[in-house]
């Protein structure tokens, strides 16, 4: 194959040693609020209301950061769809329900040991004023980003997006006021009420004018990231894509692993193997947006559910290509069901458009998808699965160089 | 990269190997265990006590080892890992979900 030779040499480029957080976390946000159009930027609203309150209080910048980044992901700990829309659409959140995702969220962010604060303040982030709560922990207690995340997240679940907003208004002041010292800080309703006289900042939240205010805002969150600190980013990310489901649970991992093991064994560098990795781990984020029913669906895929999930690896990359400064992971990680004779989807790349990082994620999500059990199907044999991947080879489909890699190793 | 081999019963087998696990000896590591594969252990334990390190090539050999004798309804077990390094790789790529790791 003429193909696989052009591009062999080159892997694809590294990420760069500086990012900004604002957009790994929209990224991440856009990632949880997928899937179910009564979320839609959830997350990304609540952040921006909670910068509003944030600027009456006038908070310094370091706060707001922190603030916007745990509010950017404050519901990483809900686990499905319907506890989302449970959690987003109801005034009144189930004890159970607040504890539960407050807990598992901390549990998740704590892992982001570069921004160490994320995890208290998701921990709080349903803890109530007057200290009617799982810990007893109340008042100032609370730390502040969690108390603001708090008021800002029920204020979003009160917007009914079906009604002309500014009629909304006067029911939601009464509502917030109806909570002030029992669930919420009354400081804090107070700023909000300052800030819900003014028409802009709801027509802000109609118009999606709080995207750009969010961008605005994350120009100045530009840190060093290193490969540690992104892949721990993409370890959360994976977690979250495979808990949908216990046919995926092991997917990421699976692939993450077998790309890993490629890249060393073709003798690129420990940091070359490491950025591999971390795009096997963010290779599914599209998936997301894959309704869970089918995903776990026993029978065969229709033709319209087929084309449903088709769409995964489009927005892997639409979510990762907004983080600047990811190098070839965007690609890496969303063109591993492109084929090299410009038969895979979604952008119906050709070998030559597809370097060895992406070639080599082709073949270890081929080879990991056929080794696992589907809902629809008991996982193939090895050398069953070995087949097939020759059969693809043969058609031109697959790199021929990284499947004698592979086979060498099993 | 030496390697201590323990007859536990006729399913089970320990193996122990010594120091880093990386490119240079991986392969000898997976076809130590590709012997033990073919003699039929249906429990294969790897006591992680004296490894030091493991890089992707390792790694990656004991995912497709985990798969090949999950084929034959055996088990892998990795024991005793002491290295919070190793500790800490496993639990970011999620392999504790995939392969059973004992303390």
């Amino acid at each position: 194959m003429l193909q696989s030779k052009i591009e062999l040499n080159k892997l694809g480029d590294l990420p760069d040693s500086e990012m900004r957080l604002s957009e790994l976390f929209i990224t991440l946000s856009s990632a949880l609020d997928m899937g179910s159009y009564k979320l839609l930027d959830h997350s990304q609203r609540v952040a921006y209301i909670a910068l509003e309150i944030a600027k009456v209080l006038e908070l310094g910048s370091e706060d707001i950061n922190k603030l916007l980044l745990a509010a950017l992901i404050h519901d990483i700990g809900i686990v499905d769809h319907e506890n989302k829309e449970r959690a987003q659409n109801l005034f009144q959140v189930e004890l159970g329900l607040a504890e539960s995702h407050c807990k598992l969220g901390a549990e998740l962010t704590q892992k982001l040991t570069f921004i160490p604060e994320l995890a208290e303040i998701i921990y709080y982030h349903h803890h109530k004023w007057d200290g009617k709560n799982f810990d007893q922990l109340k008042k100032n207690k609370i730390p502040l980003a969690s108390r603001i995340i708090h008021l800002a997240d029920r204020i979003e679940a009160y917007i009914d997006p079906d009604v002309f907003i500014l009629n909304q208004v006067e029911n939601i002041i009464r509502a917030v006021k109806s909570k002030s010292a029992s669930w919420f800080d009354p400081e804090l309703t107070r700023a909000f009420s300052i800030i819900a006289q003014k028409e802009s900042f709801w027509l802000n939240l109609k118009v999606k004018e709080y995207k750009n205010i969010l961008t605005k805002w994350g120009k100045k969150t530009k840190v060093s990231i290193n490969l540690s600190n992104l892949e721990s980013m993409a370890s959360i990310v994976a977690h979250l894509i495979d808990r949908v489901s216990p046919f995926t649970s092991r997917h990421s991992s699976g692939v993450a692993t077998i790309a890993a093991m490629i890249t060393n064994e073709l003798g690129y560098s420990l940091r070359e193997q490491r950025a591999i990795r971390i795009a096997g781990l963010f290779h599914d984020l599209g998936k997301l947006i894959v309704p869970n029913k089918i995903i776990e669906k026993k029978e065969e895929l229709t033709t319209s559910e087929f084309k449903v999930v088709k769409q995964h690896t489009f927005y892997t990359y639409q979510l990762l290509n907004k983080i600047k400064g990811l190098g070839s992971i965007p690609e890496w990680a969303a063109f591993h069901h492109e084929r090299l004779d410009g038969t895979g989807y979604p952008f119906r790349i050709k070998g030559d458009g597809l370097n060895t990082g992406s070639r080599i994620m082709a073949v270890s999500d081929v080879f990991q998808a056929l080794t696992e059990d589907r809902p629809y199907r008991p996982a193939f044999s090895i050398s069953k699965a070995l087949s097939i991947i020759d059969e693809m080879q043969q058609k031109a489909k697959l790199d021929g160089e990284i499947i004698s890699v592979l086979k060498n190793a099993i | 990269m030496e390697t201590k081999t323990d007859i536990i019963d006729n399913n089970q087998v320990m193996i122990s190997p010594v120091g880093n696990i990386d490119f240079s000896n991986s392969q000898q590591l997976k076809d130590e265990l590709l012997e033990l594969f073919e003699q039929d252990y249906k429990k294969v334990v790897i006591d992680f006590s004296e490894v030091e390190s493991i890089d992707s090539s390792g790694l990656g050999k004991l995912l497709l080892f985990h798969k090949r004798l999950k084929e034959k309804d055996g088990t892998l077990i990795i024991r005793n890992v002491k290295s919070d390094y190793i500790k800490n790789m496993f639990e970011m790529i999620h392999l504790n979900k995939v392969i059973e790791i004992e303390d």
